[in-house]
């Protein structure tokens, strides 16, 4: 027992305690043979020393009580805030919250790993579950459901250094798992990712029948297809600010022609040409000006045949990092879209029986989960973003042709607040702008808001955990990862420098001095 | 030295003394003992008064004097009006009274060495007992109290400090 109920209110109810019990812990109660699970959410001292008493440095505060005649135990107890989750209903599969407060007197628990272990959807280790770590201060595992994040979106929120990265390895090793083995891309602007192609390699992965593949692909690799592209994207390539109406017009023209011919690819050339055909008299200037800025679309990253071979991208146990690192954000905003964009009719299309195995590359008859790193520069709250509109169409509508989507975000007051709200499961760290913290009260259930307080809080690794990939939030302390996270690492400047000084002494060639004798000067 | 005599028991810890005529009043906040066969009770002197209307006496007709002013007879004698504090009983130091004085019984000021065993319990000084009376004696009282245990014994002096500043602030 950790304490004794004091009294209730409609905010939940009170309990006294010798213990020093963490805000966000679980404990419970016993009502009816059932074990009711409630949540501690802020303690106070039941008693506080006089001020004056605490006043000389030199004098313990119990031996000053003691002399003056209070009890020096009195001061130890401490008054706690709770509310009720609820017992767990096996059939229901959730927590039922009893719409009661314990009475004065019940006594108070620690929640054990019987009670615990319901916090989990699922049971870590089975199919469809993301062992993610373990509830703060206990034991207990804390396994996601693999099905809910996937088909209901998740998002990772945290500031520079409290574990985003390392939080995303982790679930992507869970993905990549036996019990998963799930098709997931990485969309990697900062090149982190690399260090989890030990996946393939590390044990806890590989079974006789199953070994996960990890694919990097480099920035050189990545393609753009000319075809690819919708009128808006060359428009925007090609308008610095400065294209008339006329010239998108015209442009618009010569695109259109050419979609609506019976040949459905075409190349830079052929498009350039219908642009010439459309020359007159009355518009040598115009289209003199679309040929100039047409000369943007001869970037090293477009191209008239290679595109993102979704097919390649995403396989069944494959890890696809796309390293988009060093490239333009403007491109890499294109590189969102356009693989978001043909992602989505590929899963829509063989959802609604458009696409057969015939259609290659665009035949996709699994669920596939893609993780955008950066998340707000690819759908940003104010401006605009090629991506934005194709990622706010996958998280609103994904979930009938499951595609999966992790947000991850070190600004979420930055990430637009709809697609925010469309990951229906939350994994927040420690955050400690306020606007950031009012940006995720406004986009998490209820429940989950008495823990907000805590977000700053929160040590390195430490996570708020909610919505609907687990029965109940929870704080939790993400597992250790299997497969290295070097490269997410905050970098040890000051030794760096040491070993760079060490080197360059190593390898510095000796200095010529001047022959004393020759320095006769002038 | 005797300083006065019980003459009224109200409760277990509250008691009027008579001050003999032209005895020398003790101040607001003394300690003072009364012997019992067993020990001592411990208390303080919590005020001083003049409480008997004696100048109305004359206006009482002479057979109804007995029963309106039963102290009469000493128009100019003072009363202490006394709290009691606990007990020194074979040695032993209690901060509680289960056995009041009886009326008559002498009232004595607590000497130095008696004050300072009654505010030491288990080899630690101790005012325990404020805590406890702190409703029943006036400020003005404990601070007199705190200031006697200052005095005879310095090595608390620390405490009493800030137990002072709390009494001025809180109570």
């Amino acid at each position: 027992m950790i304490g004794i109920v004091n009294n209730s209110d409609e905010d939940g109810f009170t309990f006294i305690s010798q213990e020093r019990l963490p805000a966000g812990m679980f404990a419970c109660y016993h009502e009816a043979d059932r074990k009711i699970l409630c949540r501690v959410k802020n303690a106070e001292p039941l008693k506080q020393y006089p001020q004056e008493f605490l006043m000389d440095m030199e004098l313990s505060p119990d031996d000053v009580c003691a002399f003056y005649g209070f009890d020096p135990q009195d001061f130890k107890y401490y008054s706690y805030s709770a509310s009720v989750v609820g017992y767990f209903d096996d059939a229901m599969g959730e927590f039922i919250n009893p719409r009661t407060n314990p009475a004065s007197g019940v006594k108070i628990h620690r929640a054990g790993e019987d009670v615990l272990k319901d916090i989990s959807k699922v049971k870590p280790g089975d199919s469809g579950s993301a062992f993610i770590g373990n509830v703060l201060g206990e034991k207990t595992g804390i396994a996601l459901s693999v099905r809910d994040i996937v088909s209901q979106h998740v998002s990772v929120i945290a500031s520079t250094g409290a574990g985003k990265s390392y939080t995303v390895g982790v679930l992507v090793e869970e993905l990549l798992r036996p019990y998963n083995m799930a098709p997931v891309l990485i969309f990697d602007p900062h090149g982190e990712y690399s260090s989890l192609g030990d996946i393939s390699n590390t044990a806890e992965f590989v079974t006789t029948s199953y070994r996960p593949k990890v694919r990097t692909v480099k920035p050189k690799d990545i393609k753009i297809r000319i075809n690819d592209l919708l009128v808006g994207d060359f428009i925007s390539i090609m308008d610095d600010g400065t294209m008339s109406d006329k010239m998108k017009m015209l442009f618009r023209t010569a695109y259109h022609g050419l979609k609506n011919d019976k040949k459905k690819q075409f190349t830079r050339n052929e498009l350039k040409l219908r642009i010439e055909s459309l020359r007159d008299s009355n518009n040598e200037s115009t289209i003199d000006g679309i040929n100039w800025r047409f000369g943007k679309l001869n970037a090293a990253i477009f191209d008239d045949f290679q595109t993102i071979p979704l097919a390649d991208y995403f396989k069944v146990g494959q890890l696809t990092i796309m390293d988009v690192s060093g490239i333009e954000e403007g491109f890499q905003q294109l590189i969102a879209s356009v693989m978001l964009r043909r992602l989505f009719d590929a899963r829509e299309g063989t959802e609604n029986n458009r696409y057969y195995e015939m259609h290659i590359d665009k035949f996709l008859p699994y669920p596939v989960f893609v993780i955008i790193e950066e998340a707000h520069r690819f759908a940003p709250q104010s401006g605009e973003a090629k991506s934005k509109s194709i990622l706010k169409t996958i998280l609103s509508e994904g979930r009938k042709f499951g595609i999966g989507v992790c947000l991850v975000s070190q600004r979420p007051s930055k990430l637009d607040a709809d697609s925010l709200s469309q990951c229906m499961t939350q994994i927040t760290m420690r955050i400690i702008n306020p606007t950031d913290q009012q940006q995720i009260a406004q986009s998490i259930e209820s429940a989950s808001r008495e823990l907000i307080s805590e977000l700053p809080s929160l040590a390195k690794g430490q996570a708020i955990i909610s919505g609907v990939a687990i029965n109940t939030p929870a704080l939790v302390k993400i597992r250790k990862r299997l497969t290295s996270d070097t490269k997410g690492r905050s970098k040890d400047a000051p030794a760096l420098w040491a070993a760079q000084r060490k080197y360059e002494d190593k390898h510095r060639a000796p200095e010529v001095k001047a022959d004393e004798d020759m320095d006769v000067g002038v | 030295m005797v300083i006065g005599d019980i003459i009224r028991v109200e409760d277990a810890s509250t008691y009027v003394a008579k001050i003999p005529p032209d005895a020398k009043k003790e101040r607001i906040g003394s300690f003072i003992k009364i012997q019992k066969d067993d020990g001592l009770i411990v208390g303080v002197i919590k005020n001083i008064t003049n409480s008997i209307r004696e100048d109305l006496i004359p206006y009482i007709s002479s057979e109804l004097q007995p029963k309106y002013a039963p102290f009469n007879e000493d128009f100019r004698n003072s009363y202490y009006f006394i709290h009691g504090l606990g007990t020194i009983r074979n040695g032993i130091v209690e901060y509680n009274i289960d056995s009041p004085p009886d009326v008559r019984d002498n009232v004595e000021i607590l000497n130095p060495e008696e004050l300072k065993f009654f505010h030491t319990i288990d080899g630690k000084q101790s005012i325990a007992y404020f805590h406890s009376n702190s409703e029943a004696l006036p400020q003005n009282v404990l601070i007199a109290m705190i200031d006697q245990v200052d005095e005879k014994c310095p090595e608390c002096k620390a405490m009493s400090k800030l137990v002072r500043k709390y009494i001025r602030r809180d109570l």
